[in-house]
């Protein structure tokens, strides 16, 4: 005889995270033998387990590989000693904007027992990058578009709303794609499309809203897809768009932003 | 969990977390800590976009704070606290937010390699459906910080029920319940689609 199913139930969370006593655990492990019920209770805890640890996996290599420290001049740095150069570099994109104004303070940024040190080495940390003497290249922005009045926008210009961002290549089954997904969503509020063509490429009379680029990344999209951005600018959704990733990627987003949208302004 | 080198040692520049101890060296500290770092963040911002900022803003504070560490705890316990505060007011301050996006994010930003796929290479043998982990995104995203936060840093390379504990600074209990809490929302949002993957 086994203990029963509410038994089980009330150990659940102790064997998940577990706690259980190794005998507990036995008995738990027998009822479930036995149990379909139970055993596809617990199945499911290790299922969500798995695709939360997926889900992490997913977030740690997109934000590894998303972001490369930006080397350039900061006024702190110039007179860090060098061995603290290199982690201010990583900090450089970070200050002075972005810390808080009550506990900001540009000018302490380098401790005072940093800055009363004799500098053995002044060197400024620009000079740590490879080319010392080059100013740094200057940076591409990861989305600039010009609209047929000749009006540039940024990301922000979208910001509040899900912005489909489809990149249109020669081939015609990603533009008939991108139609169709706006012909179908294109009522939606709070969600904007916005087309732009490869390079090179030449659109005939396109029914859906285009710009051009204007030497930007697109947000790393490449001829060929979408990617889906979300109302506060982060990338939401990526895929290839000559296949059913949009419209599936399209509902998810809607269905995770219509209560949202739109956030601000 | 082995206590890293710059949890007791060392010096050079530095500061003493006590009087008597050996001063820290933080530029070691930071580059020792640093991945981990990287994963708390992954684990505790909800825009995983900011991962970045927000590890460098942490050290930053850090680093200004450094005479107020009292070495009560592992240098990394006590960084990584620092990482899920500036974290969770990141979210908090949406303005804030977007302009740090737009002075930082257009211009400074760039992929490594010229791509950051949400949906791809991830899971190269496809076992898990797009739609699925959309939802477990979601379902997570869902979570008020409390249950989302320690269910992640589950995930987190080597941290452990009682790290994430100390790191929160909430008893190992509740951390146990929130995550199993955390699990059983999850449980219930994806059972339609569990359910379905089983099904095959
Ligand atoms: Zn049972």
């Amino acid at each position: 005889m086994t203990k029963s199913c509410q038994w089980v139930e009330s150990r659940l969370e102790s064997y998940v995270s577990e706690s259980l006593s190794p005998a507990e655990r036995g008995e738990l492990d027998r009822h479930a033998a036995d149990c379909a019920a139970c055993r596809s209770e617990l199945a499911a805890f290790a299922e969500v387990d798995a695709l939360v640890a997926e889900h992490f996996r997913r977030r740690l290599s997109r934000a590894s590989r998303s972001v490369r420290p930006v080397v350039r001049p900061l006024r702190p740095v110039g007179v860090a000693a060098a061995s603290l150069a290199a982690v201010w570099i990583g900090y450089a994109a970070l200050a002075p904007d972005a810390v808080d104004p009550d506990t900001a303070d540009k000018d302490t940024a380098v401790p005072d027992v940093e800055r009363a040190k004799p500098d053995p080495d002044p060197e400024p940390a620009i000079a740590l990058s490879e080319a010392p003497l080059q100013p740094p290249p200057a940076p591409v922005a990861r989305f600039r578009v010009q609209d047929s009045a000749g009006y540039f926008h940024s990301l922000e210009d979208f910001s509040g709303s899900v912005l489909v961002l489809g990149v249109v290549d020669g081939n015609a089954a990603t533009a008939a794609a991108f139609e169709a997904s706006y012909a179908r969503y294109a009522g939606e509020s709070g969600l904007r499309f916005l087309a732009v063509p490869a390079d090179g490429v030449d659109l005939d009379a396109p029914r859906f809203p285009t710009m051009a680029n204007r030497a930007s990344t697109l947000l790393e999209t490449d001829p060929g897809e979408f990617t889906i951005i979300s109302p506060d600018g982060a990338v939401h959704a990526r895929g290839t768009l000559d296949n059913g990733d949009l419209a599936a990627a399209i509902d998810a987003s809607l269905r995770l932003w219509r209560d949202r949208v739109p956030v601000t302004r | 969990m082995n206590p890293s080198a710059t949890d007791s040692v060392l010096n050079k520049s530095g500061w003493a977390p006590r009087a008597g101890d050996a001063p820290i060296d933080f530029d070691l500290a930071a580059r020792e800590h640093r991945p981990f770092l990287m994963q708390v963040a992954v684990a505790t911002t909800r825009n995983v976009d900011d991962a970045e900022d927000v590890v460098q803003e942490a050290l930053v504070r850090a680093y200004k704070g450094l005479p107020n560490f009292r070495g009560d705890c592992p240098l990394r316990v006590w960084l990584a606290r620092i990482v899920v505060r500036v974290s969770i007011n990141h979210h908090r301050s949406f303005v804030r937010r977007v302009k740090r996006w737009v002075l930082f994010g257009d211009l400074e930003r760039e992929d490594s390699d010229g791509r950051a796929a949400a949906f791809d290479a991830a899971d190269p043998a496809g076992k898990v459906e797009l739609e699925t982990l959309l939802d477990v995104g979601r379902g997570i995203e869902a979570l008020p910080d409390e249950f989302r936060v320690p269910l992640l840093m589950l995930a987190v390379d080597g941290l452990t029920i009682p790290e994430i504990a100390r790191i929160l600074e909430i008893p190992e209990g509740t951390v146990k319940s929130r995550i199993f809490y955390g699990r059983k929302r999850l449980k219930k949002r994806l059972m339609p689609s569990l359910a379905a993957r089983s099904e095959r």
